[in-house]
């Protein structure tokens, strides 16, 4: 491979072209900065743009040979009734919830897998982790409900060695619809984890424990500020897909767990004039949702500057 | 200090036992005598899974989404790379407004996109069909390639490249042999997850797609009209074959670059 | 000499293997000699293998078919698709078919190119609900009806809705909001087809308010408020539910399957409507869709794959004489049963599914 580049190098237009980009600071950055800003403009502006047009519309799609009407309606229906809010607010303390559940539960995975593990193994546990995912998230949510069901595994199990009162109902409630998610989350938690604490050198914690550091404290002191990036980045990323789920609520929750991502897919499910409604709603979710993640990884980045 | 030893991989195992459960269960469905899935299992058949080998709508479906999901996960790194490199460069206000932007396709309910997006290719000519939906999921997966590229990026010293560049290395040689080999990790991550995100994705599918469909969206149609043994059996089928290519993929990894760490050394010792 | 693999011709061969076996889908698909193609989005079961190989082999039609789930879904994609419509054919006409209609996706069906319309059974064809604004919009191919389905083994042949208000019953019940919500306004003695309020939107809203507080109220014994016919079966099967409010298909085919279910039209009423197909305004392939809807509506046989496959009746004539005795049986409602159905009235129900789709929202947050 370097051969042949450095065989390249005899061509004059190569050579002119290479010499370009590293002349000019400023042609530097415009070759670079092509295709990304075609790409932004392209595919997350234009949409946005559409969407956040829709919003204000009467109605979507515009008949034929009428002009597009605008209004507000859209986002006042949101406060009109409490019962968006409400499920607005479900949503949002159910995701911080789960996040943080998601954090305890896949961070001495991520762990094990990055420090005690067996080098060689490593790669290996973490394609072992990450198999399931290549199953659809609806048949993992059907696989849940044959777990959890009245004559799921876990009641079959449960009344094979005798415990008396089953069947137990563990289905369409909070704690099916918890470990359901987890089960969908724990993959984007683990992958920023594990990257972050990788990434920490075996050094430090050995000359830690050499120095006399009991476990804990190590944990505390050593190995949480170091991978704080990978948790930022992990419950950020968690946060977010949990507040945008609405497939497995549907499926694994019960008839007091509607979560507003439902609600928006509901809008957008039931044919006719429901675009703007829908649209304006996401706007709403996604803004509240991008800033109220904002604000958490600038105060733990602060906070982290700040110790540092 | 036996017992701490035990902790970690015990909760490991536990993990996997969370994880693999399930599915285990699910693989015993597809053997299930009745068109529906539960227990108990009174008689038992291979027919669902000799069926659905079979099945040609099946097959096709998994070897578009094949298709799909190497396309657009080419696509989310040619793009994404670069993307990243540019975001590296800036900084204040305005790298957080770009890596904002950047990541919002990923954050915006998925409904929206995929119906925002299916305007935008008719706006500018694209058929639907398999061009646009590995367009598609490249627009829902760049920003995970930017973020895993990024971090590495950050860690990364500029120390090397300047030294490559003082022995007279130009800026591509830099790129291929000192940049990319460093973001590797970030790349074979990103990889995965591109593959992975796509090869799970309906919604994008739905809406970008013409009349093939994949793999997740022949699912869902099935789906919504009885959960049959056979849907298990699939399943079942599609984990074990991608398990077996990833540990397969792993494998020819890790020889290779023990190979190439074996010839590097040797020939440190010759020089 | 043996042949001894080394782990790099293994490799190549693996390989190699792989690429051939990838690209074979695409080697052994035939080269099309169509004197047309067809483009239809349906439902899964609606057009058979063994149907689609007999018209495509006598006609020479190729046909693209999209399988769709629900009419929402068709009506963003078409939406989306603003006027270009990709399938000349669509599966719409359910309950809401309308919508369609206003929204100018349809193209009314002309009878003079469909010689086969009256193979279809006389009560369906002359049904209300395929008509609008004086023309007729889809051709019907299968009825569906919502009544009660129910686990034998532990609940009694139920004859009224009451048994899904009982307590005994709490935690036991499931059904979907919006279908069952007119039942439950007939079952109170409101008219849930709105037919009477049409000219008095503020009875209406009263009706509505007050069948949705009664909900509301009972919401403690409703295990699930469900979605699709999939899910349904799974609570059943699995135990978890015993009495719903559900579809004639897949009732019937848990019927079929040997599972203990019955399926019954309690005395207060339950809701009939007919899926079927459209076709789209300036369809690109116009007379091949109404050569395949001809096809499809001239031999009952198609009727009886079709009933096979989804569950459903058909509308098709004869078709009841190709089926065994246990289909029948899982199909069939007595006449008494089929006249406590009533069928949705495409004209009234923009107003009055305007206000249940709200209504719906608040027992769902409530």
């Amino acid at each position: 491979m370097t051969s042949l580049l450095i065989h390249l190098r005899r061509f004059s237009v190569y050579r002119g072209l290479t010499d370009l980009y590293a002349r000019s600071p400023l042609a530097r950055l415009l070759i670079v900065s092509v295709v990304p800003l075609l790409w932004i403009l392209g595919t997350t502006a234009a949409p946005l743009a559409q969407m956040v047009l829709v919003s204000f519309y009467e109605s979507f799609p515009v008949a034929e040979g009428e002009t597009a009407r605008w209004t507000l309606a859209n986002y006042a229906s949101f406060f009109e009734r409490p019962l968006y809010l409400t499920a607005f607010l479900r949503s949002f303390v159910f995701a911080t919830i789960v996040t943080f559940l998601t954090l305890l539960v896949v961070f001495p995975i991520a762990y094990y897998i990055a420090k005690v593990a067996p080098r060689g193994r490593r790669t290996r546990l973490l394609l072992l982790v990450i198999a399931p995912f290549w199953v659809s998230e609806i048949i993992r949510s059907f696989a849940w409900i044959v777990m959890l069901a009245n004559r799921g595994a876990v009641n079959s199990f449960l009344s094979l060695i005798g415990i008396p009162g089953t069947p137990v109902e563990l289905l369409y409630n909070n704690i099916s619809l918890t470990i359901g998610v987890i089960y969908l989350t724990s993959l984007y938690m683990l992958l920023p984890l594990y990257a972050a604490l990788e990434k920490i050198d075996d050094n430090v914690l050995e000359a830690a424990a050499n120095l006399g550091a009991p476990a804990w404290r190590r944990f505390l002191r050593i190995v949480l500020p170091l991978s704080r990036d990978g948790v930022v980045a992990g419950c950020s990323l968690v946060f977010l897909l949990v507040i945008g789920l609405y497939a497995m609520p549907q499926l694994l929750g019960g008839p007091g767990n509607t979560l507003f991502a439902t609600t928006i897919g509901q809008i957008f499910a039931k044919a006719g004039a429901s675009w703007p409604q829908g649209s304006a709603f996401s706007i709403i979710l996604t803004g509240t949702a991008l800033a109220y993640v904002g604000l958490f990884v600038a105060i733990f980045q602060r906070r982290g500057r700040g110790r540092t | 200090m036996r017992l701490r030893n035990l902790a970690l991989p015990g909760l490991f195992w536990l993990f996997v036992a969370y994880l693999f459960l399930p599915l285990l269960v699910m693989a015993a469905m597809g053997f299930r005598d009745s068109n529906f899935v539960a227990f108990p299992i009174h008689s038992w058949t291979t027919k669902w899974y000799g069926e659905v080998l079979l099945d040609r709508d099946v097959m096709e479906a998994l070897w578009l989404s094949a298709k799909v999901a190497v396309a657009s996960t080419v696509i989310s790194v040619a793009v994404g790379l670069p993307v990243a490199f540019a975001v590296a460069r800036t900084s204040g206000i305005a790298r957080g407004l770009l890596i904002a932007l950047i990541l919002l396709p990923a954050f915006l309910p998925v409904v929206v996109s995929a119906i925002s997006l299916r305007i935008f290719i008719g706006r500018i000519g694209l058929e639907t069909g398999t061009a646009a939906i590995a367009f598609g999921h490249a627009v829902g997966s760049v920003p995970f390639v930017v973020i895993m590229v990024l971090t590495r990026l950050n860690t990364m010293g500029r120390n090397m490249a300047d030294a490559a560049r003082n022995l007279g290395a130009d800026d591509v040689i830099i790129l291929v042999r000192i940049v990319l080999p460093c973001l590797s990790p970030a790349l074979l991550g990103a990889f995965m997850f591109c593959l992975l995100l796509s090869f799970e994705d309906f919604v994008r599918s739905f809406f970008l797609g013409g009349f093939e469909q994949t793999f997740p969206v022949l699912l869902f149609a099935r789906l919504r009209f009885g959960f049959d043994p056979g849907l298990a059996a699939i399943s079942t089928i599609v984990l074990i074959a991608t398990t077996g290519f990833g540990l397969y993929a792993e494998r020819f990894v890790r020889k290779r670059s023990l190979r190439s760490e074996t010839s590097l050394t040797s020939g440190a010792k010759n020089d | 000499m043996t042949f001894k693999p080394t782990r790099r011709t293994v490799l190549t061969g693996m390989g190699i293997a792989g690429v051939a076996g990838l690209c074979a889908p695409g080697l052994i698909r035939p080269a099309h000699a169509a004197s047309g193609e067809l483009n239809i989005w349906a439902y899964d079961g609606f057009i058979t293998d063994a149907f689609r190989k007999r018209f495509e082999d006598e006609t020479g039609i190729r046909l693209n078919i999209r399988t769709v789930t629900d009419q929402g879904e068709q009506f963003n994609l078409m939406a989306a698709e603003n006027g270009k419509f990709s399938a000349d054919i669509v599966t719409c006409a359910g309950h809401r078919f309308y919508q369609f209609i206003d929204a100018g996706f349809l193209a009314p069906i002309d009878r003079a190119k469909l010689g086969n319309w009256s193979r279809i059974e006389d009560e369906y064809a002359s049904a209300s609900w395929v008509s609008r604004s004086g023309e007729q919009w889809g051709v019907p191919l299968v009825v569906v009806s919502t009544g009660l389905l129910y686990n034998t083994e532990q609940i009694e042949a139920p004859t009224s809705w009451d048994v899904m208000f009982d307590e005994a019953n709490a935690g036991r019940t499931a059904y979907q909001i919006q279908d069952f919500f007119q039942i439950v306004m007939n079952y109170l003695g409101y008219d849930g087809s709105a037919a009477t309020y049409m000219n008095t939107p503020d009875v209406a809203q009263r009706a509505v308010d007050a069948t949705r507080d009664f909900l509301i109220e009972h919401k403690h014994m409703v295990r699930r408020y469900y979605e699709a016919a999939t899910e349904i079966q799974q609570m059943m099967v699995t135990g978890d539910v015993a009495l719903a409010q559900a579809g004639s298909g897949p009732s019937s085919q848990l019927i079929i399957d040997g599972f203990p279910a019955g399926y019954t039209i309690p005395k207060e009423g339950g809701l009939a409507y007919a899926y079927g197909f459209n076709i789209t305004k300036d369809a690109a392939n116009m007379e091949n869709a109404y050569t395949f809807l001809n096809a499809l509506l001239g031999d009952a046989e198609n009727g009886a794959e079709i009933v096979r496959s989804t569950g459903l009746s058909s509308t098709i004539k004869g078709t009841e004489a190709l089926l065994t005795d246990q289909e029948k049986e899982a199909l069939a409602l007595s006449a008494e049963e089929r006249s406590r159905l009533s069928w949705v009235d495409v004209e009234t129900a923009p107003f009055i599914f305007d206000l249940i789709d709200k209504a719906a929202e608040e027992i769902r947050a409530a």
